[in-house]
């Protein structure tokens, strides 16, 4: 399989993730209001709440945090304070300062990835439930686990796009 | 101890080459972990229900809202009653910017929303009527700050969060600060708008005249005006939670858009709620990362460790007061008003507690104080937000503007806020005590 095939395989493994997520996101963040205004008109209009929607709320919210902080990854879109990038003027150097930066955010997810995992198993393993509609607790934490999955992988795929750019700078750019 | 203040210098190290702030305290909370050998089943299970809580909903529906707002027209509903009001004086149209940037504080909460709501249209406004376009720029910049100390404040949801006290006694905190912030820009606004010689000004009207036009616009804007009402009467009617205040205020955006303004359309409605969830994800993985390392934190001691040494560079109340003004100030240097409050709150607020300090007392300093941070260069966020929305302004032609209202307008407020708890608490003793 020739690089270019790999590198077209890729991308549209990219694209067919984002269209998912961001369709999941939209869909996700939608909902969320909608159910919260529901039960506030089950409460004043009907006299009666509906038991476990709130709970509903936060498990839909909880996996849309999750997605976009996915997507705020893959997008290097985190809140973040660089004040030393700003010190310099040659693109090599900032290039390699990103390398580091997302070298340091893959190693935290990769971190991130094992401890959630451990976490996810454990619950799996007691079967843990929640309080109010008495669903399994793995539904609202197996969205960390899943968050880290991705997240590790986009911070790969950052990681090597920096690098990349780094290493193909060349000296007419690093001096402007 | 000492290992835990190595790894918080690690992770201020960290942010400052630009690892984001989420994943700074993630690896140094994960390093303290490792290097402690406490159990990891202690802290992630605590941070992950933290970011589950039912109330912490409010943060992503506010910022929803404050999306959904600023595709629907309603802000130009607001600009033009504002404008009816005071926009026929010399420097009106700079008091309209100063309002308006309130009101949508009281809608929405967010500094960036009302910067790219109410900027956009008015820069160039201003700029057609004869005020330089750097004056303009700064002064949308400095204005935005209002909308983070007017309830419901999206920074002070995440802080009262993260510190576990009432939001509505935090919302309150803020509430006079900054209606005499809005007081002080508009005066100086009006001050340097004498010097301004080509500023031209709509022709006087008579009484009559002008009592149509401002019935004219509040009837055009009455669904934009009724959101403040809707919001803030149903919070403090008791009516709603913060999080269903949220949530209502967002679909009332949507109705506004679509039914009555129809300015919004599905793909505008789509684009709103994907950013405004993915800035939500990023604050919650944010927020998630420092409840794990304050919970550490806590289990070290470090924060009475923090006070100790505080104490021991001062007894003086008010040089202790100064230095956390002064940490405040560039944490707000560096990092977005919410994530700051959140750090605040997780990392400040047991010391400021510890040194006699109120915490609805120390929310009010946080916002405040963060606020100012965030239009402060060299990092200030708000600002450069400004500046790109004023047509890519280069920082030079609207930071001494900016400047005058920072220094004449926020900072007296600061000191106000910081040195006399009075004036944060009177609101909150008179209403919830």
């Amino acid at each position: 399989m020739s690089l270019d095939t790999i590198k077209r395989c890729f991308n549209r493994l990219d694209k067919f993730l984002d269209t998912g997520f961001t369709t999941l996101i939209i869909i996700g963040g939608a909902l969320i209001p909608v159910t919260v205004l529901i039960q506030v008109l089950l409460r004043y209009v009907f006299k009666q709440p509906l038991f476990g929607l709130e709970e509903l709320s936060r498990l839909v919210a909880i996996w849309v945090y999750f997605f976009g902080a996915i997507l705020s990854t893959r997008m290097d879109n985190h809140v973040q304070g660089d004040v030393v990038e700003q010190f310099f003027s040659n693109p090599r150097a900032k290039l390699a300062i990103k390398s580091v930066v997302w070298c340091l955010c893959l190693l935290t997810c990769c971190l991130f990835l094992y401890h959630s995992g451990v976490y996810s198993l454990w619950l799996f393993k007691t079967g843990e439930r929640t309080t109010g509609l008495w669903w399994p607790r793995i539904t609202s934490v197996g969205s960390m686990f899943f968050g880290a999955i991705f997240m590790t992988l986009y911070s790969l795929v950052n990681l090597v796009k920096y690098l990349n750019r780094a290493f193909s700078v060349d000296d007419k750019d690093r001096r402007t | 101890m000492t290992l835990v203040l190595i790894v918080i210098i690690c992770i201020v190290i960290m942010m400052l080459i630009g690892v984001p702030v989420g994943f700074s305290f993630g690896l140094g909370g994960f390093c303290i972990l490792i290097l402690t050998g406490i159990d990891p089943r202690f802290a992630i299970p605590a941070a992950f229900r933290a970011i589950e809580s039912y109330t912490l909903l409010a943060l992503p529906l506010f910022i929803l809202a404050g999306g959904l707002i600023t595709e629907s027209d309603i802000s130009k509903r607001l600009l033009d009653f504002t404008m009816s009001i005071v926009g026929r004086i010399k420097g009106g149209l700079g008091v309209v910017c100063v309002v308006t940037c309130t009101i949508f504080g009281a809608i929405s909460g967010c500094a960036s929303g009302a910067i790219a709501a109410i900027g956009s249209v008015l820069i160039p406004e201003m700029e057609r009527q004869g005020y330089p376009r750097g004056y303009a720029t700064g002064l949308v910049a400095t204005s935005s700050m209002i909308a983070l100390l007017i309830p419901p404040s999206i920074p002070m949801i995440a802080f009262a969060m993260t510190a576990q006290i009432s939001i509505l006694s935090a919302f309150l905190s803020t509430l006079i600060p900054g209606l005499l912030m809005m007081t002080s820009y508009s005066t100086i606004n009006i001050i340097l708008s004498r010097k301004m010689r080509n500023l031209t000004v709509a022709p006087k009207r008579s009484g009559k005249e002008s009592f149509l036009e401002i019935g004219r616009s509040t009837k055009k804007g009455f669904f934009a005006l009724f959101m403040p009402v809707l919001v803030l009467g149903g919070i403090y009617g008791g009516i709603f939670t913060p999080t269903e205040a949220a949530a209502i205020s967002a679909i009332y955006a949507v109705f506004v858009g679509f039914v009555i303004y129809r300015k919004m359309t599905v793909r505008k409605m789509g684009t709103a709620v994907k950013e405004s969830m993915i800035t939500s994800g990023a604050i919650m993985f944010l927020l998630f990362f420092i409840l794990m390392v304050s919970r550490i934190m806590v289990f070290q001691q470090v924060p009475q460790h923090l006070s100790e040494a505080l104490f021991a560079l001062t007894s003086n109340r008010w040089l202790q007061l100064m230095m956390l003004n002064v940490i405040l100030l560039l944490m707000g240097m560096l990092v977005d008003d919410v994530s700051g409050n959140i750090l605040s709150a997780a990392i400040l607020l047991p010391v400021a507690v510890s040194i006699g300090i109120d915490p609805v007392h120390f929310a009010a300093i946080s916002v405040t104080n963060l606020a100012l941070g965030n239009v402060t260069p060299p990092c200030a966020p708000m600002l450069y937000l400004a500046g790109m929305i004023g047509g890519n302004l280069p920082l030079a032609e609207f930071v001494k503007p900016a400047a005058y209202f920072m220094i004449f307008g926020a900072l007296p407020v600061i000191c106000l806020v910081t040195y006399v708890p009075g004036f944060a608490l009177f609101l909150v003793n008179l209403l919830l005590d």
